[in-house]
Formats: C-alpha cells, structure tokens, sequence
C-alpha cells in the first residue's frame, strides 16, 4: 500500500525528504546554502522548517527538523511517507559521535520509515582536523545497518561542496526503486 | 652577486639581532593588556619563521652551517625563556610538542626548530595539568622527526608527569590542528599567538577554576570554526572569536565571554554570558543563565559585522508565550566593567587565578559562590 502511494507520488515527481541529526550538526546551514540563503545568521531550529526544491525535475520538500534534545521525541511525527532521510553528522563533533550513533540507530529501527533510502552527510567537512570517512563509518557503526540502503558522502554547507550531489543520489535511487516495486 | 649561502648568513644574522632587540625590549612592555604577551609572541613568530628559513636553505647551506644555524635560533630560544621567566608572577599554561613515538620520558634538550620550542616559564606548583592537542605535521615535513601522516599526539602524560616538577609549557600550536584543552584545576592559560593555526575547531573539557584566555588567536589570527565547551565549573572562558557555533553542556557557576554566530548552551546553571551573537542565543535544561552584550573592552574590527541578538534568547524548555524563567538579562550594575576586563583578567602582578576568580565573584573567599 505504502509501496503504491510512493510510487504515485514518484510519477508526479514529487519526493518528501526528511533531514535530522542532532542538534548543531548543520541541517538548516545545508538547506539554505542549497537555496542560495544567507547562512550566517541561521538560529538553531525550534520546531521545523519545510523547504521545497526544484531539483533535476523533481520537487523536493524538505522537513528539516530541530536536533535539540527536546526535539528529538516530537521526530516520530515526521515520518509518515518519507521517501529519503538524509542524516546529517557534524564532523568535527568527535564529543558527541556516541550520541550521534545511538540516535541514528534508534531511528532506523522505525517501521515507518523502513523503505527510504539513508543518505549520510558528514558535514563541516571544510574544516580542517575533522574525523575522516573510515573514522565516521566506525564511530557510526554503518557497517551495522541492514534495513537501509545507505550511502555517505563528505560535505560542507559553507564551501557547498557535495550538497548538490547528495540530492543528486537521492533523487537517483528514489527512481531506481520506482522500477523495483 | 653574493652566493647564497652568504647572502643567507647576513640576513639571518640581521634577523637574528632583531629578534634579540625584540627581546630585550619585552621587559619594558606592559605585561596587563597583552601587550607582552603579544611581544612574546611576535618573538616566537619571528624564531618560528627564522627556523623554517633555515629547514628551507637546507639545499645550499652544508649541514655543518645548519647545525650552526640550529644552535643559534636554540640560543635565542633560551635567552627568551630567561627573560620571560623572569616576570610574570602567573602561571601560564604551556604545551610541549612531543613526538609520538617517543615511548620514555624525555626532557626537553634539543629543540626541534620547527616546532619553535617551548620556553620553559614560572611554575605552577598546584597546577594538575593533563591535556591534549591533536597534532598533525604538514605536509612538507623537512627534518622528518614527525611521521608524514596524519596522527593525533597525546600530551596527557608528558603534561602530567611535568606537573609533578612544576614546570609550565608554552604552548607551540605551529603543528596543530586543533585544540583541545581538558582536565585542569586552578590555571590560567592565554592561548599565544602561535595558536592560531590550530583554531579550525577546538574543546574546553573537564575545567574547574581556570581561567581561559584565546582572544588573541582567534582575534587577531584565525576565528574557531566551532568551539565546544563541557564540564566546567567556577572557570572564566574568554572563547574570543567563533565564526561557527559555540556548543556549550554543562558549565556552572561561570564566566563566558564570546563573539560567535551560534550560542548553545544546555545543561548549564548560574553563567554569565557576555555576548556577540549573530542569531538567537538558545539554551536547553539551563536556569539562572543571564546575558550581557559584548563588553567593549574586546569588541573591534574583527567582531562579526552581523547584527548582535544577545538578547534573543529561545529557551527549549519553556515553549510559552510568557518569559521563561531560566535566563535573565544580566542588570547593567551587575556587570564586570572594561576596567576589570583590561586589567585583572589579562593578569594583574601578583595575583592568582583564584585571586583574580575572586575579584569577578566567581570564587569567594570560602570556596564557590558566585550567584547571580
Ligand atoms: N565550518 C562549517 N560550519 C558549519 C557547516 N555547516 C553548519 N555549520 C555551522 O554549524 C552551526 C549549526 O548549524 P545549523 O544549520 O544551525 O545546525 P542544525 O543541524 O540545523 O541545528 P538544529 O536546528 O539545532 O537541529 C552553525 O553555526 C553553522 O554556521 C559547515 O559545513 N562548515
Ligand atoms: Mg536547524
């Protein structure tokens, strides 16, 4: 049934993406930068944010959700027929990756969003020190994810490096499973 | 046209004489303010570039002259350290390269030019002092001491084991890329000059009654990208220049002052916060958190030209209209005044962290009590 609506959804190009990760990690950053916003003046996110983009013929809407602790209990609510999930990780937090992992893991077992695809930003990417791709597939335990298709891509919402890209693969693999169901 | 070689030894021994002169002019340099700390570091500056020099004439100048070289920039390494031991009365927290394969202990003896050694300072007897820098080499590694690929050093048990003969290090951030400074107790530390290369991110941990100054590396050098604070407790942090997020958790009865785009603060109990913020300030599980704008003392051309919404704070745990009863605005006659700012937090003769802690009614005289 869930399968049907997505696909419907597909064929009117239209794909509801939803964006989390703890709180700081640069979610709201990405997004504006994408949209050619002013990314100096960004406050963290209290409540959430939807954003539609144009993208390669798609129409994307975007939730980004606040990470705040706070927050995190009202994420359920998002879910319903998400078709990507991008998590974004801040590379630099080597303090708080445990955190990361853990909130990252608890989502995935959620039912409702067992057939969208996983993209991971590691973000913050332009700065210089920060933990590598090997450091953060460890420190994410990524190898341990079975239920989704994921995919990490190193990114930076100040440079913009990479941010195109990743809605490029998301947009991508959500075709691919249009042929698949 | 004079061979290199020679043209070279005249320059360094014209370099050399400078930064003598810059020495022996330290002592008549005000030590409040900065100002000798900032001597000090043009200082360092100078044997750090005097040193790459010498590692980059390498291909002409025949190794014997090297070593000669070496020794003279060692020399002027040391007549700094004795002419820096000789004032300050405060202790200054200092870091030490170490290689990271060294497996002993092993005193200082030869400096690694490169790394523009350390000067050994004042003691500081009580300090306990374990900390830790990520250290990565560049790329261009001439003397190849460091390995070539990127690897984090720990200090921790140098620092630890220097502690027990109450030397304080100098820190020398020419090789860092970050900073990290976690578990103290009762130091004052002044991030030099030298640090500003290693500000892309850094994290203040585990600190208890310090007092942490990095305006001048993040001012006048390089901002942080980011900057985490966590566990401190009746400390003073002059976080200096952030041009990403400040995430502070778990911090109290503390002193904050800070330009940065992003304020977060969670977990925190009885902080002043002297601000420049570029977006709303938020704070999360906090209560008696008052906020004051960045006190003019260290507000210049470098602090972000975005508006300052010091005043704007979202608390997360009170989603009312009504005022939350977790922050307040720090009152105007509450507030530490520039006089202070210059000259007791940048040291004042003969006074102690705690002594200068005290003056800010961080500490009292019978332990922790600074209330809002
Ligand atoms: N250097 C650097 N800083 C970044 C980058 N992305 C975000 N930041 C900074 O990180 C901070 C947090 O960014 P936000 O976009 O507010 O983070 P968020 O994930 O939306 O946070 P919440 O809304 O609390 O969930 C801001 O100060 C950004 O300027 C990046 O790629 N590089
Ligand atoms: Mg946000």
């Amino acid at each position: 049934m869930l399968a049907i609506l997505r696909k419907a959804r597909l064929k009117d190009k239209e794909l509801r993406v939803l964006m989390l990760g703890l709180d700081n990690a640069g979610k709201t950053t990405i997004v504006k930068k994408i949209m050619n916003e002013d990314v100096n003046t960004v406050s963290p996110t209290l409540g959430f944010i939807i954003k539609t983009i144009e993208f390669e013929g798609y129409q994307l809407n975007i939730w980004d959700v606040g990470g705040q602790k706070t927050l995190r209990s009202y994420w359920r609510n998002y879910f319903e027929k998400t078709d990507a999930l991008i998590w974004v990780v801040d590379a630099t937090d080597r303090l708080r990756i445990d955190d990361c992992r853990k909130e990252l893991h608890e989502l995935l077992q959620e039912e409702r969003l067992l057939g969208a695809t996983l993209l991971i930003f590691a973000n913050k990417t332009d700065v210089q020190g920060c933990m590598s791709e090997a450091e953060i597939m460890q420190g994410l335990q990524l190898k341990a994810i079975r239920s989704h298709q994921w995919h990490v891509l190193r990114c930076s919402a100040m440079t913009g490096e990479n941010l195109k890209e990743g809605l490029a693969w998301v947009v991508e693999d959500a075709k691919l499973r249009l042929f698949l169901y | 046209m004079a061979d290199p070689k020679e043209k070279f030894f005249r320059h360094f021994q014209a370099e050399v004489t400078l930064i003598q002169d810059e020495i022996d002019s330290l002592a008549s340099l005000s030590a409040v303010g900065g100002e000798r700390q900032s001597g000090i570091d043009k200082v360092l500056a100078g044997i750090s570039r005097l040193s790459t020099e010498v590692m980059d004439a390498r291909d002409f100048i025949p190794s014997y002259d090297q070593r000669a070289y070496s020794q003279a920039i060692k020399a002027l390494t040391e007549k700094l350290n004795t002419t820096t031991g000789k004032f300050a009365p405060k202790s200054r927290f200092q870091f030490k390269p170490r290689k990271a394969d060294t497996t002993t202990a092993q005193p200082q003896v030869t400096p690694d030019p490169r790394l523009h050694r350390p000067w050994v300072g004042d003691g500081s007897q009580d300090a306990e002092d374990t900390s830790q820098a990520v250290i990565e080499d560049e790329a261009r590694d001439a003397v190849g001491t460091l390995p070539s690929i990127p690897s984090a050093k720990n200090y921790n048990e140098e620092l630890a084991r220097s502690g027990n003969v109450g030397g304080v290090r100098k820190p020398s951030f020419s090789t860092a890329k970050n900073i990290e400074i976690s578990e103290h107790t009762g130091l004052h530390i002044m991030l030099p000059m030298t640090a500003s290369r290693a500000t892309s991110s850094g994290s203040l941990t585990d600190l208890t009654r310090c007092i942490v100054d990095m305006t001048i590396p993040t001012t006048t050098g390089a901002p942080f990208a980011g900057l985490a604070l966590k566990n401190i407790k009746q400390s003073l942090i002059v976080a200096g220049q952030v041009a990403g997020p400040m995430h502070i958790t778990g911090m109290e009865d503390s002193v904050i002052v800070v330009a940065a785009r992003q304020v977060r603060m969670h977990d925190c109990k009885n902080v002043h916060v002297y601000l420049h913020c570029a977006s709303h300030p938020i704070i999360e599980d906090c209560s008696q958190v008052a906020f004051a704008p960045l006190p003019a003392y260290y507000t210049n051309e470098s602090t972000p030209p975005e508006k300052n919404q010091w005043d704007q704070v979202d608390d997360f745990k009170w989603l009312k209209a009504t005022a939350s009863p977790n922050w307040s605005i720090l009152a105007e006659e509450s507030r530490i005044v520039d006089d202070v700012w210059q000259h007791t937090v940048c040291g004042k003769a003969g006074m102690s962290s705690d002594d200068i802690l005290r003056e800010l009614k961080i500490l009292t005289k019978a332990g922790p009590a600074f209330a809002s």
